[in-house]
C-alpha cells in the first residue's frame, strides 16, 4: 500500500525532475571492496524436478555480473522425519541438482551446505500451496502515459498468515524486480494483485508468465530487505544488509515454496 | 506524583519571588508600554529599549510589544529601535509609574538595506547565545528557489542551521535531526512544516511577522524538542488602515489583505496562497492529465481586539493542504492546521500575563482508486495545549519569566478503510494518548555592567495515558508483556528537570564572551527509515519501551564588533551528547505497522562543532559569512555492530555566503552561494545476483559521503516608481546560476545498455531556474 505511495511520489518527483531540467548522470565513486563473501541460493518447490542450489561469491562493484562459482561444496538438504537428498554438482558451474523429488507442504526442511570448510545451515517451512487463479491485463494511466500491466489473482486462505513471491518472466526472460506480497491487509479475501511493470513496459504480443511461489516469513523479511534498499520505487531506506536463513555469515536464502503457474498474451 | 511536584514547583516559584521582591523592591516605579509601528499599528516584536540615567538598563519589548522596567525616580533618556525603522529618543521623568507607547516610524527603505540586529551592539550585551532573529524584511532580498519567499530556506543560511537536502524545507540544527526542531507558529506546534513533498515550507512569508530560532541555551518557557526552537509570530494586522499586498509568480500567488475592524483598537489579517503547477494540466488536450492533481494552498488569519487598557484578546489560526492525485487510480493529501486563542493581561505595570489556548492537528489521506483494491488510508496527530506565562519586571536588574503549559496528545497512526468489494481488509491501529506538564522559571540577572545572565528551569513531565494495549519487547523484538489499560488511566510518567543557563561577559565595548548550558526532552518523536523525509513519517510518543529523549549542551561563544559596530563577528562552539536516540530495525517493514515499538532500537548520540560568523550589517553594501565544521554521530548496540557511526546530518564542513548590493534608487541585487559537504550514506561495498537480480553488499552504515553541494543563486529587485498609493516591486531570480548537477540521489542498478555491468546513477534535482514574481501593496 504505501509501495503504492512510493511508486506515485517517484512518479511526481521524477515529473518535477522532468519539468525542472533535471539530469542523471554515471558517476565514479571509487567505492570501498570487501574481501568475497558466499551466496547461497536454494529454492526447491512441490513440483517433482531437479531443484538447484547455486553457490556463488560476491564481487566487487566495478567487476562484471557474472557469478564467480563456489566449486566442490557439500549440499544436503534433509525432510522433517523424511529422507535426506543430496545436491550435485554440474562440473565447477557452483551449480548443484538433486535428484527428481518434490517437497510436502507444511514439512520444514532443513539445507546443510559445507564449503570452503565452513558449514552453513538454514531451515525453511513449505507452506500450504495458494494456487493462482488467473492472469487478467488491465490499463493504468500516469501522467497520459497509459501502461498496459497484469494482474494476479488468487484466493488468499483466512486466518494464517501467508508469504509470497511472484516471479515474472516476459517473453521467457526473467524480469530482475522482486514482486514479494504479505497477506497482511487482504488476509482471507480475493486478491487481484497489480504487478507494476516496466523498462520496458509490455506491449501487444508480449508473452507474460506468473509463477506464484509461497514462502515463509524468514524469507520474505529477507526479500523485504533487499527490495527495500534497491529502492524499488521509492526514496531508498538507509541501505543495511538483509539477515539471511542460513547462519554462519552466508548472504542469499533458502527457501521451501510451493509453486503454481499462469500466463498470458498481452493483447 | 504529577500534582506533588507541580505543588512543590509552584512554592518554590512564590518563594523566589518573595525573597526576589524583598530584597529589591524597594523605592523603585515601573515604566511600561507598547511599542507599535507608526504606520500599521502593529506592536513590534524584540524591539531596543535602552534606558539611561540613574540606573542605565537595556530591555527589549516581548512577543506582544510589550516592554516593562523597573527604575528609581529621576530624569531618563528612553532609546527604543527596531530594524527597518527611525530609532525615537525621549526624555521621561519618572516620579511615579508611568505607561509610555512608542510609535516607530518604518524608514525609507531606498535608503538602505537592513539586514539585521535591532540595536547596534545588542549582539554583545545580550546574556541569551545561540540565538538567531530574521525579521521579515531580512528574507525579502535573499535569492531562494522560484523566487517564493521562504524563512526556512533563507535560516539554513545562517551556520549551524544546515538544509536537509535540495529541495526540502527540513533543517538540521547543531548535529540535531528535523524533528528535533520545535517549530510554532503563534505558539501553535507544527507537526510538518513542508509542503509539495519538501519543495517549499508551510510559512508564507506574507503572514510572518518575527522569526527567532534558538540553537542553544534556549530560555526555559520552551521546551519538548532537543536541538533547537523556531518561534514564528503571524502579523496582527493593520491598525489603521485596509491595505492590500500580494504576489503574482511563476509557481504560486498570494494574496493578504489586513485592517482595522476599529481604528487603533482591533484589527485583522487574511493571508492566502496557492501554487498552480496543476493549472497547466488542466489546460491540456489529455483528458488523463487533467484529471491529475498537484498542488498546496495555505490560509492565515488573524484577529485581534484591545478589550480595554488592560486587555487584548488575539486570536490566530493556519490551514494548509497538499494535494497529489492521479485520476482514478490514487489521491494523497496532507497537511496541517493551528489555532491560537490568547489573553494578555496586565495585572500590574510590572506583572505581565499571557494565557494560551492552542490546538494544532497533521493528518493525512491516501486512497487508492484501482479497482478491486480500493482503499483509504488516514492518520493523525491532534493537540490541546493550554499555556499560561508570565512576565515581571521585578527591578532594574532581575526580569522573571514563569509560567506552565499542559498539552495533550493524541496520535492516530493509521486506519485503513476498504469497501467490501475490495481485496483490502480494514484495519485500525491503536491510537496514543499522553499527557505532557511543564512548569518553568527563568530570570534575566544584570549582574553588573559586565556581567549579565539567564538563567532558570523547567520541570517537564509525559505521562503515557491508557485506553489501549501497552506491550514489553525483549531486545530481539519479542513480545514480553500486553497489557489494556483503561482510558485515563496512567501508564507511565517520565519527570525531568531542564536547567537552562546563558551568561555574558562583556570584555570591553566590543567583544564579549558568552557560555551557556541547556538540557533539553524530547517526548514526541518522528520515526523515519527513509533518506528523505516523507508526509506519511510516524509520530510516535514515549511509552513503556521509549523513554524521552535527552540532550545536554554546552555552548561558549566569542563576540567582536569592529569599526563601529558596522561589522559583526563571532565564534561558537558546542558540544551535545543525546541520550535515548531511536532507531528501526533494519529491514523494518513500516507498511500498517501495528507493533512498530518491537522495530525500535535505542542508542545515544553526540554532536559537537565550531561556527563562525562574519557580517557587514550596514550600508549600500552587506550581507555575511557563515562557516560551520562540525561532527554528528550516532551509536546502537545493535546498528553497525554497535560501532558509532556518522548520523544522516552529519555534514561536516557548511559553508554560506550571502551579499545584497543597493544599486542606485531603484534596483537591488543579491546573491547566495552556499558550499557544504556531501550526506553521510552506504554506499556498496560489493555486488552478488540472486535469481537474475543484482543484490547490492552493503559496508559500515553511513561509512560514505555523496559528492560535494555547492551553488550559486541570484537575484535582482526592482521597486516600482514611488507612489503613495501603490507600491509594486518585480523581483528576478535564477537560481543555481552555473548550473550545478548537485546530488539528489544515487542509484546503484546494472547498466540498462550492458547488463552484466553496474554503474553508479547520480539523480539531480535542479538545473538552472530562473524565476519572475510581481509583488504589489496599496
Amino acid at each position: 500500500m504505501s509501495l503504492f505511495l512510493k511508486k506515485y511520489k517517484l512518479q511526481i518527483s521524477c515529473c518535477l525532475v522532468l519539468l525542472l531540467s533535471s539530469c542523471e548522470k554515471i558517476i565514479d565513486l571509487n567505492l570501498d571492496q570487501t574481501a568475497p563473501k558466499i551466496v547461497i541460493e536454494a529454492i526447491f518447490t512441490d513440483l517433482t524436478a531437479n531443484h538447484l542450489v547455486t553457490i556463488s561469491f560476491t564481487k566487487n562493484f566495478e567487476a562484471d555480473n557474472k557469478k564467480v562459482p563456489v566449486s566442490g561444496a557439500l549440499v544436503v538438504l534433509k525432510e522433517e522425519n523424511g529422507p535426506t537428498i543430496s545436491f550435485i554438482e554440474q562440473g565447477k558451474s557452483g551449480n548443484y541438482y538433486s535428484t527428481k523429488f518434490k517437497g510436502i507442504a507444511g514439512k520444514k526442511y532443513t539445507m546443510t551446505v559445507t564449503a570452503n570448510g565452513k558449514i552453513y545451515t538454514a531451515i525453511s517451512k513449505m507452506p500450504f500451496p495458494v494456487p493462482l487463479k488467473s492472469l487478467n491485463q488491465i490499463e493504468l494511466t500516469f501522467f497520459g502515459e497509459t501502461k498496459k500491466l497484469v494482474q494476479a489473482n488468487y484466493n488468499d486462505p483466512i486466518g494464517i498468515e501467508n508469504f509470497y513471491y511472484n516471479k515474472l518472466y516476459v517473453n521467457d526472460v526473467k524480469r530482475g524486480s522482486l514482486y514479494i506480497e504479505s497477506d497482511r491487509f487482504n488476509d482471507g479475501k480475493e486478491v487481484k494483485n497489480t504487478i507494476f511493470i516496466s523498462d520496458p513496459d509490455l506491449k501487444t504480443g508480449d508473452k507474460v508468465k506468473v509463477q506464484l511461489l509461497t514462502i515463509d516469513e524468514n524469507v520474505y523479511k529477507y526479500l523485504f530487505s533487499i527490495s527495500q534498499i534497491s529502492g524499488n520505487g521509492g526514496p531508498p531506506t538507509t541501505p543495511a544488509n538483509p539477515t539471511s536463513n542460513f547462519t554462519n555469515g552466508a548472504l542469499g536464502y533458502f527457501s521451501a515454496s510451493t509453486i503454481s503457474t499462469d500466463s498470458l498474451t498481452i493483447k | 506524583m504529577i500534582p506533588q511536584v507541580c505543588k512543590n514547583l509552584i512554592a518554590l516559584i512564590i518563594f523566589y519571588f518573595i525573597s526576589i521582591s524583598f530584597t529589591y523592591a524597594q523605592k523603585n516605579y515601573t515604566l511600561n508600554g507598547i511599542v507599535k509601528s507608526a504606520i500599521s499599528g502593529e506592536n513590534l516584536i524584540g524591539a531596543s529599549v535602552k534606558i539611561s540615567g540613574p540606573t542605565t538598563l537595556a530591555t527589549s519589548s516581548n512577543a506582544y510589544g510589550f516592554y516593562a522596567a523597573t527604575l528609581p525616580n529621576g530624569n531618563y533618556k528612553i532609546e527604543i529601535s527596531y530594524i527597518g525603522y527611525s530609532t525615537v529618543i525621549k526624555q521621561i521623568v519618572i516620579t511615579s509609574n508611568k505607561t509610555e507607547d512608542f510609535n516607530l516610524e518604518e524608514f525609507n527603505n531606498l535608503n538602505e538595506v537592513v539586514i539585521t540586529s535591532v540595536r547596534r551592539n545588542e549582539n554583545l550585551i545580550k546574556a541569551q547565545m545561540g540565538v538567531e532573529k530574521l525579521n521579515i524584511k531580512d528574507i525579502q532580498n535573499v535569492p531562494v528557489l522560484f523566487g517564493e519567499k521562504d524563512i526556512l530556506k533563507t535560516l539554513q543560511l545562517l551556520p549551524g542551521i544546515k538544509s536537509a537536502g535540495e529541495g526540502n524545507s527540513g533543517f538540521y540544527v547543531r548535529g540535531g535531526a528535523t524533528d528535533q526542531n520545535l517549530i510554532l507558529l503563534d505558539e501553535a506546534p507544527v507537526y510538518n512544516a513542508s509542503h509539495l513533498l519538501g519543495f517549499f515550507s508551510t510559512f508564507n512569508s506574507d503572514a510572518i511577522k518575527d522569526v527567532t530560532v534558538y540553537k542553544g541555551g534556549m530560555p526555559a518557557q520552551y521546551g519538548g524538542r532537543l536541538s533547537s526552537v523556531l518561534d514564528v509570530r503571524m502579523n496582527d494586522g493593520n491598525k489603521k488602515q485596509t491595505t492590500f499586498e500580494g504576489g503574482i509568480g511563476l509557481i504560486s500567488s498570494r494574496l493578504k489583505i489586513e485592517g482595522p475592524f476599529v481604528k487603533d483598537k482591533s484589527s485583522f489579517m487574511i493571508s492566502g496562497r496557492r501554487t498552480y503547477a496543476d493549472a497547466f494540466l488542466a489546460l491540456s488536450p489529455d483528458t488523463s492529465l487533467r484529471g491529475n492533481t498537484l498542488y498546496f494552498y495555505d490560509l492565515n488569519a488573524k484577529a485581534n481586539y484591545q478589550l480595554d487598557e488592560k486587555n487584548t484578546l488575539y486570536l490566530s489560526g493556519y490551514f494548509g493542504r497538499d494535494k497529489l492525485g492521479l485520476s482514478n487510480t490514487f489521491g494523497f493529501n496532507w497537511g496541517n492546521a493551528t489555532g491560537t486563542l490568547r489573553l494578555n493581561h496586565l495585572f500590574s505595570s510590572r506583572l505581565f500575563s499571557n494565557t494560551s489556548i492552542i490546538m494544532s492537528k497533521y493528518d493525512y489521506q491516501i486512497e487508492n482508486l484501482l479497482s478491486g483494491s480500493e482503499f483509504k488510508v488516514s492518520s493523525s496527530i491532534k493537540d490541546f495545549n493550554l499555556k499560561q506565562d508570565f512576565s515581571f519586571a521585578l527591578a532594574n536588574t532581575h526580569e522573571l519569566k514563569f509560567g506552565f503549559e499542559g498539552i495533550h496528545h493524541t496520535i492516530s497512526p493509521g486506519q485503513i478503510s476498504s469497501p467490501v468489494t475490495s481485496s483490502v481488509n480494514e484495519l485500525k491501529i491503536e491510537s496514543r494518548k499522553g499527557l505532557e506538564l511543564a512548569a518553568y522559571i527563568s530570570d534575566s540577572y544584570n549582574l553588573s555592567d559586565q556581567i549579565k545572565l539567564v538563567y532558570g528551569l523547567r520541570l517537564s513531565s509525559f505521562s503515557v495515558l491508557g485506553g489501549s494495549n501497552y506491550k514489553t519487547y525483549n531486545i530481539d523484538g519479542e513480545e514480553l508483556s500486553s497489557v489494556f489499560y483503561k482510558k485515563g488511566e496512567f501508564v507511565k510518567t517520565y519527570v525531568n528537570l531542564e536547567p537552562r543557563i546563558s551568561a555574558s561577559f562583556q570584555l570591553d565595548d566590543t567583544k564579549s564572551l558568552k557560555g551557556s548550558y541547556a538540557r533539553n526532552v524530547q517526548n514526541l518523536h518522528l520515526m523515519s527509515n527513509s533518506t528523505a523525509t516523507s508526509p506519511t513519517d510516524l509520530y510516535i510518543m514515549n511509552s513503556l519501551n521509549t523513554k524521552p529523549e535527552l540532550a545536554d549542551q554546552f555552548s561558549l561563544g566569542y563576540f567582536n564588533n569592529l569599526k563601529n559596530n558596522n561589522y559583526e563577528f563571532s565564534a561558537e562552539v558546542y558540544y551535545k551528547p543525546m541520550q535515548n536516540q531511536i532507531e528501526y530495525r533494519n529491514g523494518t517493514d513500516l507498511r500498517g505497522n501495528q507493533n512498530v515499538e518491537a522495530d525500535l532500537v535505542y542508542g545515544k548520540g553526540r554532536a559537537y562543532g565550531l561556527e563562525l560568523f562574519f557580517k557587514k550589517k550596514y550600508g549600500r553594501f552587506n550581507g555575511w559569512i557563515g562557516y560551520t565544521i562540525s561532527k554528528t554521530e550516532r551509536q546502537f548496540d545493535l546498528v553497525n555492530e554497535g560501532k558509532w557511526f556518522k548520523a544522516r546530518q552529519d555534514k561536516p564542513h557548511d559553508i554560506s555566503v550571502v551579499g545584497i548590493y543597493k544599486a542606485g534608487k531603484r534596483w537591488i541585487l543579491s546573491s547566495t552561494f552556499i558550499y557544504s559537504s556531501g550526506s553521510a550514506v552506504t554506499f556498496p561495498i560489493g555486488k552478488y545476483s540472486l535469481d537474475g537480480q543484482t543484490v547490492f553488499y552493503y559496508g559500515d552504515r553511513n561509512a560514505n559521503r555523496t559528492p560535494n553541494f555547492h551553488r550559486l543563486d541570484v537575484s535582482a529587485t526592482l521597486e516600482g516608481k514611488s507612489n503613495k498609493k501603490f507600491k509594486s516591486s518585480w523581483n528576478f531570480g535564477i537560481y543555481n546560476l552555473y548550473n550545478r548537477k548537485n546530488p539528489f540521489s544515487i542509484e546503484f542498478k546494472n547498466n540498462p545498455d550492458n547488463t552484466s555491468q553496474t554503474q553508479a546513477v547520480q539523480r539531480s534535482l535542479f538545473g538552472v531556474i530562473p524565476s519572475v514574481t510581481w509583488n504589489f501593496k496599496f
